[in-house]
């Protein structure tokens, strides 16, 4: 059973499951500097701050 | 492509925009720096200060400088995992995304608490509107210091009044004032410090004590991390509805970073400063600014705090309202109907709370940490662990058993359930009334363990109640309901 949506919404939701309408993901790098910034900065921050 | 052509596609992409459908890379148009200065005008708000002085109970200020920086980090390192790998792919925003998680109908809780995190900031300040005319009268008016409570709940609730009459003229209207508003708070803070550091002196701040800090030095970080990381977490649905319209999420995520958290976390310092050098300010530099800058900086900066106050609050309304008509039938009334649905629960909480702001701080805080947290932690799990990175697009829209997203009677139990047991983690953590706090949050927050707690009851739910009967598109992974039109758009 298909429900009918609106024909532009419905065109969307095919294109997008194609790789090339998608948004680019992020790489493994990407992924590794995020934790870098947002654990390790954190987690030296506070190192630092506990021992000023 | 010929101008008509142009047009047309422009015309669909808005009208996607609008809705929430999804947007194709080839449409977004948000770059590095438009994501920035989205992110930035929406994290950088007078209720900075209120974060920042709430700190100033817990830290004083180097170990609270650190703490802030490294609480906002830790916020949005949630907040990203959630919503940018998901909301880039396919160009949807988070509330539509936690479809896949919470049932199509069980989203509309989704749309509650964004209702309610956009409210509560503007409350908050709503409520230091009135707190900032009443001390002003008290000052130069010489009205008895014990009408300040009532004085300031009539202001703030004719706050919301002057703030409903602004947002009027429609959406269109109040975007555009957002980066105003940012550069106003970002410059106002700047000059508060300046006038702080002047007044009292770089050793003044540092050495302030902080106002009621626990026996427990690790819970005075955690306490104080804690208030930036679910600060925050409130950015969820910013975060999706901001990054959705970028064609890469490489591009989007430190934009993120730097404008959601630091922007928080930068701001805050002025709130911290402020708090601990001016007692029972609450970071709140309006009657600093009265006392200590003279009459005619004084006056000044008060107005421009309140004008400030003014426009962040319209930004918060105008979030408030978007997230309603996002509710079945909402979507088809006026604006103007919305927005005044919208402010009146506003007007009643600013005239119930108007003499007690902290506590009403410290409830809210709780509740952002409460209802983002276990989102936050259902969603990554799921996508990253369960979904391989993949939805169903379709299934996010259909609103009938069709979609693999319907789960039963558009409810996914399982994620109720994970979604239940982080709200109880964090309420066994972290006393949202007087808070107190139970082991480990010295050492891991509340929010953290309330997201993984959620995340894993998610995924055990998954894999032993959804996925064997077929519930929740589970069973396949990588395939894609066939849409009965695909052979006509051919």
């Amino acid at each position: 059973m298909f429900s009918s949506l609106p024909i532009d919404l419905e065109t969307r939701c095919t294109a997008i499951s194609s790789p090339e309408a998608q948004g680019q993901p992020l790489s493994t790098r990407d992924y590794l500097l995020f934790v870098v910034a947002t654990v390790l900065v954190p987690v030296l921050l506070i190192v630092i701050g506990s021992v000023l | 492509m010929s101008a008509r052509a142009k047009m047309a596609v422009s015309a669909s992409a808005e009208i996607a925009e609008a809705n929430g459908w999804p947007l194709l890379r080839s449409e977004r148009t948000f770059g590095k720096a438009s994501i920035f200065l989205a992110a930035f005008s929406a994290a950088m708000a007078t209720w900075c200060f209120t974060i920042g002085g709430f700190v100033a109970f817990y830290l004083k200020a180097t170990p609270g400088t650190f703490a802030i920086l490294a609480g906002s980090l830790l916020g949005i390192l949630m907040v990203a995992l959630a919503t940018v790998p998901m909301s880039v792919k396919y160009g949807v925003d988070s509330v539509v995304a936690s479809r896949a998680q919470l049932g199509i109908r069980g989203s509309y809780v989704s749309v509650f608490l964004v209702y309610a995190s956009a409210m509560g900031w503007s409350i908050i300040l709503f409520i230091y509107k009135g707190q900032a005319i009443a001390d002003l009268l008290i000052t130069y008016a010489h009205m008895p210091a014990d009408w300040k409570n009532p004085v300031a709940a009539i202001v703030g609730v004719l706050a919301v009044f002057l703030v409903l009459s602004l947002i009027w003229k429609g959406p269109e209207y109040i975007r555009s004032r957002g980066p105003i508003v940012a550069v106003m708070v970002a410059v106002m803070s700047l000059v508060i410090l300046l006038i702080l550091v002047q007044k009292v002196g770089v050793a003044g701040i540092l050495t302030a004590a902080p106002g009621a800090p626990f026996d427990d030095v690790a819970g005075n970080w955690a306490t104080a991390m804690e208030v930036l990381i679910v600060s925050n977490l409130s950015w969820w649905a910013y975060t999706g509805s901001i990054v959705r319209a970028s064609p890469s999420a490489r591009a989007s995520l430190w934009p993120v970073i730097i404008g959601f958290g630091l922007g928080v976390g930068l701001g805050s310092l002025t709130g911290l400063y402020t708090g601990l050098a001016v007692q029972g300010s609450n970071g709140d530099p309006t009657t600093f600014l009265l006392s200590q800058g003279g009459i005619i900086v004084g006056v000044v900066m008060v107005v421009f705090l309140l004008v400030a106050n003014v426009g962040t609050a319209m930004m918060g309304i105008y979030a408030a309202s978007v997230a309603v008509r996002q509710l079945p039938k909402m979507n088809k009334l006026k604006w103007q109907t919305t927005i005044v649905i919208v402010a009146v629960p506003a007007m009643i909480i600013v005239g119930l709370f108007a003499n007690s702001i902290t506590s009403f701080f410290a409830l809210f805080l709780a509740f952002l940490g409460v209802a983002f947290a276990p989102i936050c932690g259902i969603q990554i799990a799921d996508w990253f662990l369960l979904r391989r990175q993949q939805y169903d697009v379709r299934s996010l829209y259909i609103h009938d058993k069709s979609s693999k997203y319907y789960f039963l009677g558009g409810f996914n139990i399982v994620g109720f359930a994970a979604f239940a047991s982080g709200i109880a983690v964090y309420l066994y953590l972290l006393d949202p009334i007087t808070y107190t706090f139970r082991f480990p949050v010295q050492y891991l927050t509340a929010s953290f363990p309330a997201a993984i707690v959620s995340g894993l009851v998610y995924v055990v739910g998954t894999v032993v109640f959804l996925r064997p009967r077929g519930m929740g598109g589970y069973d396949t992974p990588r395939s894609l309901s066939t849409p009965k039109v695909t052979e006509k758009i051919r």
